[in-house]
């Protein structure tokens, strides 16, 4: 474990996890799976209406396969929430075409923001085409770990 | 009906706030296209977090769109965040910026000292704004003189709950867009009476007292008096 | 919603487009079926309203990757078949609570010819009838020219 220190707060982690890449495994979309996911969010574009093509944003929320992101532990706050998501894309998702996926714990590092001190985990997860290993894509998330209340309601 | 001249005094840009994802020249290159329907935007006050750099210049930029550029800063106190135009040295001295509990009346009191004028951020926002440390914990109104009441980032309650407090202890009233994205600028802003080509007239604007806040729709009209 | 093409030369700065959408609590717990191996938090923030007030929320919330999603496909939407998303960057401001009503937009703030072909920048936001925006991001895309 790591100590880290802000201006207001300190918070452990383990550093040790910090740029080690793992690879979550091979997965395929169906045009099952795009048709659903379609249907789920009202996409009109015919481009993935009339097949062959899954929408980009469909990589951040299918099932990628059975490997583990490491788990940087930290150490801070009660609960955890997503801060920002970026993606970009370099080539087409071709429906039925396996592709690999691998992620890592980019960094860790703290911040003092208008809700008071939050500590932050940024992933990156890498889209492959399984067979060539070309870049289709890449997600960069930021999750943000910070203490909060319960409601009164 | 007289001429008012608009400004937004709060927003931040990639150049020095992590959490923005608007380029000056982004901002300038949409005031102009908005201009271009109608709505009347005279210039904006880059407020970054936390921070104020002196050595920052955005004249050519400003003069390549003939839209003024001016530069305040976002700092953050005890009280919630303040907007301070007129940053002078001595502030800076006396200050670190990054610290996010400054003080809040040595904050408004240095600034006023030393030829600036400070406004209370986001006033009904929780946490981060005046109204609430008021309420909760009872702190001193004074040395305050005005709130940011009309804040782009705010939803409408706690821009509501901003003017009923502004109003009931006598607070002047300015209006940002707390802009960290392109067609944020300009949301909401400050109409004054007389024009305003740098951070001194800005500032002997503020003390003046003769400004209120608008949403950029009522620049369309030449929005009058409140 | 629009299946039409949109092209280069058609797009001016300032360009608005926006949808409107509620994501129900029905559309969350098919959104989450997409990926059933994925999980939530495990206190309930996407389910139900306790869990989420366990939290600090006020009801139950939609989840980040569905409210990018359905950004992700108002992009889409707007750039036509013939359209290439080449980024998203978000940022989650404040919670999107199910069952709000939210105006999904779109906004033209740059549009330009380059190396790699004719691109243009969005704004892109969703607000809800509280007048707050807790999305907000920029997308790049890249549009078909006219033949």
């Amino acid at each position: 474990m790591t100590t880290e220190s802000t201006q207001e707060a300190q918070f452990e982690y383990d550093r040790s996890v910090v740029g080690v890449q793992v690879q979550l495994g091979e997965f395929t979309i169906s045009q099952e799976q795009v048709q659903k996911y379609c249907d789920t969010l009202g996409e009109a574009n015919p481009k993935f209406r009339a097949g062959g093509f899954a929408p980009p944003g469909m990589l951040s929320s299918v099932s990628f396969g059975g490997g583990q992101a490491l788990d940087p532990q930290v150490k801070f706050g009660n609960t955890t929430f997503m801060a920002g998501s970026r993606m970009e894309f370099t080539q087409p998702v071709v429906v039925g075409k396996p592709i690999k996926a691998q992620t890592s714990v980019k960094e860790v590092y703290g911040k003092t923001g208008r809700t008071g001190t939050m500590v932050f985990v940024v992933r990156r997860t890498e889209f492959l085409d399984a067979a060539s290993g070309d870049l289709l894509g890449a997600m960069e998330q930021s999750t943000v770990h910070r203490e909060t209340e319960a409601t009164r309601e | 009906m007289p001429d008012y001249y608009y400004f937004d005094l709060h927003s931040h840009s990639t150049d020095a706030s992590d959490d923005a994802g608007g380029t000056v020249e982004g901002y300038l290159k949409w005031i102009v296209a908005r201009r271009k329907k109608g709505y009347k935007i005279d210039g904006i006050v880059l407020t970054e977090h936390r921070q104020f750099d002196p050595t920052v210049d955005y004249t050519d930029l400003a003069e390549q769109y003939g839209v003024a550029v001016l530069k305040g800063a976002e700092v953050e106190t005890d009280i919630g965040h303040v907007l301070a135009y007129g940053v002078d040295p001595r502030f800076t001295s006396q200050f670190d910026l990054s610290n996010v509990s400054l003080p809040y009346q040595d904050v408004f009191n240095a600034m006023y000292d030393y030829g600036g004028f400070a406004v209370g951020a986001h006033a009904g926002r929780p946490r981060i704004g005046l109204e609430e440390h008021y309420r909760l914990r009872g702190v001193s109104v004074p040395p305050v003189k005005v709130v940011e009441q009309l804040n782009g980032g705010s939803n409408d309650e706690e821009n509501g709950r901003a003017l009923v407090f502004a109003k009931e202890h006598g607070l002047g009233r300015v209006g940002g867009s707390d802009a960290h994205f392109v067609s944020a600028i300009g949301r909401c802003l400050t109409a004054f009476r007389r024009p305003i080509r740098s951070i001194e007239d800005l500032v002997q604007e503020l003390k003046s007292g003769e400004f209120f806040p608008v949403t950029v729709e009522q620049t369309l009209a030449g929005h009058g008096d409140e | 919603m629009s299946e039409a093409q949109r092209y280069f030369e058609d797009v001016d700065l300032g360009d608005e487009y926006a949808e409107s959408m509620t994501p129900t609590p029905e559309l969350v717990r098919d959104f989450l079926a997409l990926n059933p191996a994925r999980g939530g938090p495990g206190d309930g923030r996407f389910t139900s309203d306790e869990g989420a007030r366990s939290i600090g929320m006020r009801a139950a919330i939609v989840p980040g990757v569905m409210s990018m999603s359905i950004i992700s496909r108002l992009v889409e939407d707007w750039m036509g078949a013939e359209g290439t998303l080449h980024s998203l960057d978000v940022s989650y401001r404040r919670p999107v609570l199910q069952g709000d009503e939210l105006k999904l937009q779109a906004l033209v703030t740059d549009a330009d010819e380059t190396p790699e072909g004719p691109r243009v920048k969005l704004d892109v936001y969703m607000e809800n009838a509280r007048g707050e925006r807790p999305l907000q991001g920029t997308a790049v895309v890249e549009l078909p020219r006219k033949a």
